[in-house]
């Protein structure tokens, strides 16, 4: 499978759920799986999804970009960037690396960092 | 992108910075005035509107640059950045929310750890709504550092000049300093009434002579 395409189909189903329901990320999310968010750590399947849950925003507007590579026995980093708006406020810049691992073929999210880019 | 900024001008100009959890009100609040000579402008790489609003006081002009997130504060925590060379503040909870007012507390932290010593107004946004959850009793967070307090409604223009009006009075050492000319304000959206602002004032003036409690968050 073309890396290109597993990453843009990966980012389109994640923002899928993330806007309609954040609740249901639990569906992507592994145990071991850790989410740095602005610096801060969470490990976890309850603890990620209970964060990104009680973010106080229900609107996101989003213009991204990613690049991706294939890294050990098949897996892949994604690094997205672009800006994105919350609630109709002005747009911030922001980016996201993604790690999925490949279990036979099949890619499980384990690490994942966000970052506003702003100083 | 180019920006306009106010150069040196023969009347003070300083930086406000506007804190709280997202969804108070904070935004709607610096957007009622129709801020006329200068305009507001976004900075990108911040994160951050800058709001200049004048007033005109016994003493002269006065313009507050007010910095305003683009919602960076529903991510996490703001930078430093917004902080810093802050000259005064407004710390924003909405009466409606609980949460909103046990937040201050870290707000004040984190306003203080940059910024030090400047004067810095409580505010209690959205006392138009009936359904108020934050009674007037227990705001007393302001009285253990020394701020001031003001009920406001963003939306109906309900003391919207007295936070600003405290402030320069902080900033110049005017005791006696007010208002010459009332700012221009967006028409009120919706109205409050006086005689429950007046129960509401009463109150605080009550409480404001009983001794501060210690710590009475497991209250609210």
């Amino acid at each position: 499978m073309d890396p290109k395409q597993i990453a843009s189909s990966f980012i389109t189903h994640y923002y899928s759920i993330f806007d309609s329901n954040r609740a249901n990320l639990a569906q992507i999310y592994q145990p071991q799986s850790i989410l740095s968010w602005e610096g801060k750590e969470f490990q976890g399947v309850q603890k990620i999804v209970e964060h990104l849950t009680e973010l106080p925003f229900s609107q996101v507007q989003r213009k991204s970009s990613h690049d991706v590579q294939t890294t050990f026995q098949g897996g892949l980093i994604i690094f997205e960037f672009g800006t994105l708006s919350i609630d109709n406020s002005p747009p911030m810049k922001y980016s996201r690396v993604f790690h999925l691992a490949n279990n036979n073929n099949q890619f499980l999210l384990l690490n994942d960092f966000f970052r506003l880019n702003i100083e | 992108m180019a920006e306009t900024i106010p150069v040196a001008q023969d009347f003070p100009t300083v930086k406000l910075v506007l804190v709280g959890d997202g969804g108070v009100g904070k935004t709607t609040f610096v957007q009622r005035h129709i801020t006329g000579e200068f305009e507001s402008r976004y900075i990108p790489t911040l994160g951050v509107a800058v709001h200049p609003l004048v007033f005109y006081t016994n003493f002269g002009k006065i313009l507050f640059n007010i910095w305003d997130t683009a919602g960076q504060e529903k991510f996490g925590g703001l930078r430093d950045g917004y902080y810093i060379q802050g000259q005064c503040a407004i710390i924003m909870f909405d009466v409606t929310s609980r949460n909103s007012y046990k937040h201050c507390p870290n707000w004040h932290s984190d306003l203080t750890r940059v910024c030090e010593s400047i004067p810095i107004v409580l505010c209690g946004n959205k006392v138009d709504v009936k359904e108020r959850k934050v009674k007037p009793s227990q705001i007393n967070f302001h009285r253990r550092f020394n701020l001031s307090y003001y009920d406001i409604s963003a939306k109906s223009n309900y003391n919207f000049e007295k936070p600003f009006i405290w402030l320069a009075s902080k900033l110049t050492g005017q005791k006696n300093l007010e208002l010459v000319q009332q700012p221009t304000l967006l028409p009120p959206e919706t109205v409050v009434d006086p005689n429950l602002m007046k129960q509401y004032s009463d109150q605080m003036a009550q409480v404001a002579t009983l001794p501060i409690p210690d710590d009475d968050d497991d209250q609210i």
